[in-house]
């Protein structure tokens, strides 16, 4: 049996879809103007092209694809990691364990239940993991949920909401949108920029916070944690 | 002598799952009494927010299994189940974080109870909501009884779920103001 690898001739607004069972998702968005199959879809009714989308269906199996830059991106699997690469669109990736990667993106909305999550570059980010970590370079505004899994935001731009139980949330904002943090045992710290006059809000039961900034209206900072320590850092 | 199984009673709607996110950190870091002041008023707001027809089947430990005869009833329900929990936890400080899958079937009753695959559905999609989510599968967007334009559906994608045969295509509500 021979996989499908010869290209498809796409809609005018692409989304790719790419259901798989058990298998890694290894997709490429790079310059060029159709999909390319090169591993994994064996049938060719495994792939299906409609007018709004491709979906490639997989059991078992690695599946890696080279898509434009900017295709939008819809990805289910249990096991195998996803890992996009170059520019994408709008990706939203769900998965029970797999880990998830992508470089580039338009937004993002991924979501696993013990894999990781990391995402380079992106406007608006969502991201929920139960045990998994979650690392983000730079990003517009952010929303993460994870109940054990350590959070970690190098720099947002815009707005920052982060939920965690248990993990360990490391944000860094710009100093002109709202930041919120709220943890039940996990330790916050805030990175702002030296000078930032930020609105507080910062309640911890067991600690005391610790705060360089002078108050002001530059941003509002709202955190709060049952046991956690709250910090507060001038970059 | 062979005995006929009891005649099953299909009935079709809503099967909605509510998850408190954290439960169990809250409860060993606050004690007892604050776990289960936490639940009570989870209940609290929930029943007071349920429509005709729709009711809690049973608690589930941090979480309730709720049915409701009408898709749009389940929806508008559960989005503004979401906004109490939120107003509660920013007024209280109290983490009421929870996360909420809503799934369209035909279950079949037991006694007081429904069993079936589609309860299976709904339970595993209350797993990949986040906490303050409403997620939703195709199937209960099919059968909205009318256009809900102040509900924006932001698919999810096919997501395949462990111990389903087939991926189940979700979408995250949200309100559109």
């Amino acid at each position: 049996m021979h996989a499908v690898t010869q290209p498809l001739a796409l809609p005018a607004r692409p989304l790719l879809r790419i259901n798989v069972k058990a298998g890694d998702v290894i997709v490429r968005c790079e310059k060029r103007s159709d999909i390319l199959v090169e591993r994994g879809v064996h049938k060719t009714s495994d792939a299906a092209l409609t007018d709004q989308d491709v979906t490639l269906k997989v059991r078992a199996s690695t599946v890696e694809v080279r898509c434009p830059m900017g295709t939008n991106l819809n990805i289910g699997s249990i096991a195998g990691k996803v890992v996009v690469s170059g520019d994408a669109g709008d990706v939203r990736v769900a998965t029970a364990s797999g880990n998830i990667s992508v470089e580039r993106a338009k937004r993002v909305d991924l979501r696993s239940i013990s894999g990781r999550l990391e995402v380079g570059g992106c406007g608006d980010c969502r991201l929920a993991t139960k045990s998994g970590r979650v690392a983000i370079g730079s990003a517009r505004s952010v929303d993460v949920a994870t109940v054990s899994g350590r959070v970690a935001l190098r720099r947002a731009a815009g707005a920052v909401k982060v939920k965690s139980v248990s993990g360990v949330v490391e944000v860094g904002g710009a100093g002109a949108e709202d930041i919120q943090v709220h943890t039940l045992s996990g330790s916050v710290t805030v990175r702002l920029p030296a000078g930032t006059r930020p609105e507080l809000r910062l309640r911890s039961l067991t600690s005391r916070a610790t705060n360089p900034f002078t108050a002001g209206e530059d941003c509002s900072v709202a955190v709060s944690t049952l046991s956690g320590k709250v910090e507060l850092v001038a970059d | 002598m062979s005995v006929a199984p009891p005649a099953l009673e299909v009935v079709t709607g809503a099967v909605v799952f509510t998850d408190i996110v954290g439960f169990t950190e809250y409860n060993a870091l606050c004690g007892d009494a604050e776990a289960l002041e936490l639940l009570a008023t989870q209940e609290r707001i929930v029943t007071a927010a349920l429509p005709g027809g729709a009711r809690i089947v049973k608690e589930l430990g941090d979480g309730l299994l709720l049915w409701f005869p009408g898709a749009c009833d389940a929806l508008e329900t559960t989005l503004a189940l979401q906004e109490r929990f939120e107003a509660v936890s920013t007024d209280t400080g109290i983490p009421l974080w929870v996360r909420i899958g809503v799934h369209w079937g035909q279950p079949s009753r037991r006694r007081d109870d429904i069993v079936g695959h589609d309860v299976n559905v709904a339970s595993r999609i209350v797993h990949i909501a986040g906490p303050g989510e409403v997620i939703a599968s195709e199937s209960l967007l099919h059968a909205l009884e009318h256009p809900l334009p102040e509900i924006d559906f932001s698919e999810l994608g096919p997501v395949v779920m462990k111990g389903l045969p087939d991926a189940v295509r979700l979408y995250r509500a949200t309100r559109t103001w």
